[in-house]
């Protein structure tokens, strides 16, 4: 897939779950709005996580819906029977990174997230694992396989691409 | 004289032993003098700046992206052409020409790419094609995004400036492609970050670097000021620089040829 392969160090997981699903962390980026922005928004919540890293094998769990329930830190703020989760995941990154997701929409078909990374500032050469996750309304989007681009407005340093698998809004969480 | 005419000056004559014995970093076992450029982006103004700030040098290296973004494409690559530059492909370069698919683009930046492919002359069209995606010499190779994935892969971490230690086999790494400027150092099996501060000479020591020298064109650290690298085989130290330019002259050029006004407005705040 093209776009991902840009991502080598870039977007490491996106992920959306419904069950208990995962919060690889998130950043120091201003709080995502609960409104959407553009046509066709879908509007979401941000979630309160915790900064954290994750290995390999979590981040391919994450793309599981099912495995991704063990890396939640705090699953409260979610409503599972009527919502899904979607986190985007930037991986280990040197310096304090920000990053939110502003917007999602949904245009033929396809779920589009429209983020921002925020670049450290000079000299800043801590550790940061930037992420978002944001809460979905799981009847807001089509059953069945969905294919999902994300891209940051602001830098144009990611692109990703995937597909995700969205149940039923009536089926088990 | 200023002061890193001073430093510079001063290096002079050092035909350094490095403390820890290791021998001088060389293109072709000579002690050099070498400003490292990257992420120009068709900005001549900030170019001009660092033109002019630049101590006598024996090379220059740009790191890729030279075009895109910005308003002048041809007068900066005749520039570069002027000065000599040794220069390896980015992927702004690329997408330019119809090498790299610009697909990977977020709209701003496929916007000022279509644009930029319909104003490149015969000259600039024909020095981009010309462009290696890693050049090696002597101790230093120079890549545009990692020495693994030239052209895409963001170093933005310690970890993956580790992980790419293995794709190359000279001592020093010179990157671009973030925009930020950054030391990742590696020595006994150990990886670590050291910050870019301007005018603070980082000893090259027996360590094996990745350096990259930040961007000219659009620094995105929070600073608007052009950042370069000065490398000095000689002395074996590499020293950050940032240096002020005109902003406006360039935001002028953007505006009046439509480019994205993101992409005007980012250049004020060096995001």
């Amino acid at each position: 897939m093209g776009p991902m392969r840009t991502l080598t160090a870039a977007v490491a997981a996106l992920v959306l779950a419904g069950c208990g699903a995962t919060t690889p962390g998130t950043s120091d980026a201003p709080p995502s709005p609960s409104v959407p922005l553009g046509t066709g928004g879908i509007g979401f919540e941000a979630l309160e996580a915790t900064p954290a890293s994750r290995n390999d094998a979590s981040v391919e769990a994450a793309f599981d819906a099912q495995s991704a329930s063990s890396l939640l830190d705090d699953v409260s703020a979610v409503d599972f029977d009527r919502q899904g989760v979607l986190c985007l995941y930037l991986g280990e990154r040197t310096g304090r990174w920000g990053f939110a997701i502003n917007a999602l929409t949904l245009e033929d078909g396809a779920l589009h997230v429209a983020a921002a990374e925020r670049p450290p500032r000079a000299g800043d050469t801590s550790v940061s694992h930037p992420a978002q996750c944001v809460a979905v309304d799981r009847a807001s989007l089509p059953v069945g396989d969905l294919k999902v681009s994300a891209d940051d407005t602001v830098s144009d340093e990611f692109i990703v691409e995937g597909t995700i698998a969205v149940p039923a809004a009536d089926s088990a969480p | 004289m200023s002061g890193i005419a001073s430093w510079w000056q001063n290096g002079r004559g050092r035909r350094s032993e490095a403390a820890d014995g290791t021998k001088p970093i060389g293109i072709l076992g000579a002690p050099m003098r070498i400003a490292v450029l990257s992420d120009i982006h068709s900005n001549l103004a900030a170019l001009d700046a660092v033109r002019a700030d630049l101590p006598e040098i024996d090379e220059l290296w740009v790191l890729g992206d030279i075009v895109g973004y910005g308003p002048q494409p041809n007068e900066v690559i005749a520039a570069l052409q002027e000065m000599g530059a040794r220069s390896v492909l980015g992927n702004h370069d690329g997408a330019a020409i119809g090498t790299v698919d610009p697909h990977d683009f977020n709209p701003d930046a496929a916007a000022a790419i279509r644009w930029t492919a319909s104003v490149l002359d015969d000259n600039a069209r024909a020095y981009l094609a010309t462009l290696p995606e890693v050049r090696t010499e002597g101790d230093l190779t120079g890549v545009h995004g990692s020495p693994r994935d030239p052209i895409w892969e963001y170093i933005t971490s310690t970890s993956i400036a580790m992980a790419n230690l293995e794709a190359f086999e000279t001592r020093l790494c010179l990157f671009g492609h973030t925009h930020l400027p950054i030391v990742f150092a590696s020595q006994d099996g150990q990886g670590t970050a050291l910050a870019a501060i301007p005018d603070e000479p980082i000893s090259l020591g027996a360590a094996r670097l990745l350096l990259n020298p930040g961007s000219v064109g659009q620094p995105r650290d929070g600073n608007p000021a052009s950042s370069y690298l000065l490398l000095d085989t000689d002395a074996q130290t590499a020293i950050f620089r940032r240096v002020a330019y005109d902003v406006g002259v360039t935001q002028r050029l953007m505006r009046d040829v439509d480019l994205p006004l993101r992409l005007v407005e980012r250049l004020s705040w060096g995001r």
